[in-house]
């Protein structure tokens, strides 16, 4: 399932260059120059026609430029092509067996010009949707910085412990004869073993 | 004997930059430094040539910042005979004085220093070129150092590409290095070589950010100041901003001009300001650098007689328009799947096309220039900027020559030059 949906991202953001704006339980939402693309994905060993049409349904619903369904090739021998090529909606079909190659657009999806949603202040909604993005990444930052931190710290301390033993002492002292800058460079090891 | 402590001592590197050559032994603590430059001794007056020492005269050019100076008011036509012969880090096959021009700057590097240590065999030599620096170069400038030897001791020379030392020098083994210089900026991933096929290049740098600062000053009413290219670098190093996100930072800077206003003071009769109506434009400056892909750039592009557009040198192409973020990405599908993630790890910026600061009280909207390299990556993928760390190097002027001295003293003798992987050594007569 997270291949599936892995694969459908890079298929999106790296050969259809759609930008990745949001993921939600079941949905992605790319953004392709001023319009966005829905793909509401379900990915499973075995499909019920009727859980199928329940997404559609859902799907037909969503307010985006554009709207994909992506299932695993079990699923397509329950979907009727011509009943969502009426409604606009496309059909991916991923198979993971074949990697990114595995990801095809069966049915391409049609063009739809958005709702007028009624007198919603645009500007207050996106500056405050921006306020939670900065905040959540601001999150997510600080969490990232404490991990590489503790990475950091374990790698230290695992070289530390390392070099304290078995470490030979002609390194050590050939080493001690570089100037301060040249100490410690890795590189200098691997020049050296430089081979023709 | 070449062992440890003769390496140590007389290992030697040249870093040869657009604006810059820096040169001198291992056992220095910083390179000394003279603009790549040389000026011709031409159509002179005999009353001039009388004064000009018989071995100058003779040659017919002299290089060295305070030896250019001196003779530059005796030579009737400077722009003809004043001549920096790299563009971009590359000279042209067939410029002939660009050429004498290095081998003079090549002289005079090595005619400072004189080992008087009987043990003394000659010089190794580590040379740095750009990273797009085409085959011919590499000739050429062994072809100078074989003829400086027969003047001054060299042993054997080697030449490296300047992302390389800089990896080097920052004791990366995997990483992107991104140089930006003036005319252009260089991707190179490196993964315990510079990995060529990841190579990207795009054909935009500082120039453009001058070029941007140019119309802006032209749109104020300082026309004349625009004139002038010294002036044009210190008002963008000063009034030059990199936005967080473009859009945003205009937005907020048309909302509230006041907190964008600056006045620099070029000289001590000459100031300028950033009026209100022109303090959003600030945030242009900065951000041609890193994606000239925006409506804004349009009509100042227009205006100005700089295009920006793909260029080709040697085989490389250089993209014109192609976002930083875009052309990390394309330099690392370039690299090996299986060591993409640990070369993406770090990315190391370099070069004065990443020089830029944030003043005190703009931090909202304006960024430094790991923080926007970082940002533009989440942008265009967020699963790989997670995993990126974005840094600027310790030493931006002197990390090149940096890498080449480590280089050159690591590098075994064993190994001779070869063409095709363009390492090794190259042995002089001195052998």
């Amino acid at each position: 399932m997270e291949i599936a949906k892995f694969l459908l991202i890079r298929y999106f953001s790296e050969t259809w260059g759609y930008k990745l704006a949001e993921e939600g339980e079941g949905l992605l939402v790319f953004i392709d120059g001023e319009n966005t693309v829905g793909i509401a994905y379900s990915f499973s060993d075995f499909y019920e026609e009727s859980e199928l049409y329940k997404l559609i349904g859902q799907l037909a619903s969503m307010d985006y430029n554009k709207l994909y369904l992506a299932v695993a090739p079990d699923a397509s021998p329950y979907l009727d092509a011509k009943y969502m090529k009426s409604l606009g909606i496309g059909l991916v079909i991923v198979d993971v067996s074949k990697g990114i190659e595995g990801v095809e657009i069966k049915i391409p999806a049609k063009a739809r010009s958005r709702r007028q949603l009624p007198q919603i202040d645009l500007d207050k909604l996106k500056r405050e949707i921006t306020e939670e993005l900065k905040k959540s990444i601001l999150q997510e930052i600080y969490k990232e910085i404490l991990n590489i931190k503790n990475d950091i710290i374990n790698q230290i301390r695992n070289y530390i412990n390392e070099n304290k033993v078995g470490r030979e002492t002609a390194v050590e002292q050939a080493e001690s004869n570089l100037p301060d800058d040249l100490r410690g460079n890795q590189w200098i090891k691997i020049l050296k073993s430089k081979r023709i | 004997v070449i062992d440890e402590q003769y390496r140590l001592s007389y290992t030697f590197a040249i870093d040869f930059g657009t604006s810059y050559t820096k040169y001198g032994p291992i056992t220095l603590n910083v390179p000394k430094v003279v603009q790549t430059r040389g000026l011709f001794l031409r159509d002179l007056p005999e009353s001039v040539k009388m004064r000009i020492p018989q071995d100058v005269l003779e040659r017919g050019l002299v290089v060295g910042d305070e030896e250019v100076k001196h003779y530059l008011s005796s030579v009737r036509d400077v722009q003809r005979n004043l001549k920096y012969p790299l563009k971009d880090g590359i000279i042209r096959r067939d410029d002939e004085d660009g050429w004498v021009v290095l081998r003079e700057i090549l002289r005079y590097a090595l005619s400072q220093f004189k080992p008087t240590d009987p043990n003394f065999k000659g010089w190794l030599i580590s040379t740095a070129l750009s990273a797009l620096a085409p085959a011919y170069m590499y000739e050429g400038i062994f072809e100078l150092l074989e003829r400086a030897s027969s003047e001054f001791p060299i042993y054997a020379a080697t030449i490296l590409p300047q992302p390389l030392a800089v990896a080097i020098a920052e004791n990366a083994v995997n990483c992107v290095i991104i140089e930006g210089g003036h005319g252009n900026i260089q991707i190179a991933p490196i993964s315990f070589a510079l990995i060529r096929e990841g190579l990207v290049a795009l054909n935009r740098g500082g120039a453009e950010a001058n070029a941007i600062t140019r119309e802006i000053l032209k749109d104020m009413g300082h026309g004349d100041i625009a004139k002038e290219e010294y002036a044009v670098e210190l008002i963008k190093r000063s009034i030059g901003l990199v936005p967080r996100n473009l859009r945003e930072a205009v937005r907020i800077a048309k909302a509230s001009p006041e907190k964008f206003v600056q006045r620099i003071r070029l000289s001590p009769v000459v100031e300028i300001e950033v009026p209100k109506e022109y303090a959003w434009a600030r945030f242009l400056i900065g951000e041609i650098v890193f994606n000239p892909r925006h409506e804004e750039f349009k009509s100042y592009l227009d205006q100005s007689r700089i295009k920006i557009e793909d260029a080709v040198i040697g085989d490389v192409t250089l993209y014109g328009e192609m976002d930083i973020a875009s052309a990390i990405v394309t330099s690392l599908k370039n690299v090996s799947i299986e060591i993409q993630e640990r070369v993406a790890s770090s990315v190391i910026l370099s070069g004065g096309a990443f020089k830029w600061s944030v003043p005190a009280g703009l931090e909202d909207v304006a960024v430094d220039s790991t923080a926007k390299v970082k940002a533009m990556l989440y942008e265009e993928n967020p699963t790989l900027a997670s995993k990126i760390s974005v840094r600027l190097v310790k030493e931006p002027q002197f990390s090149v020559w940096r890498g080449a001295v480590i280089y050159g003293y690591a590098l075994p003798l064993s190994l001779e030059w070869s063409n095709t992987t363009r390492e090794g050594w190259y042995f002089m007569g001195w052998k």
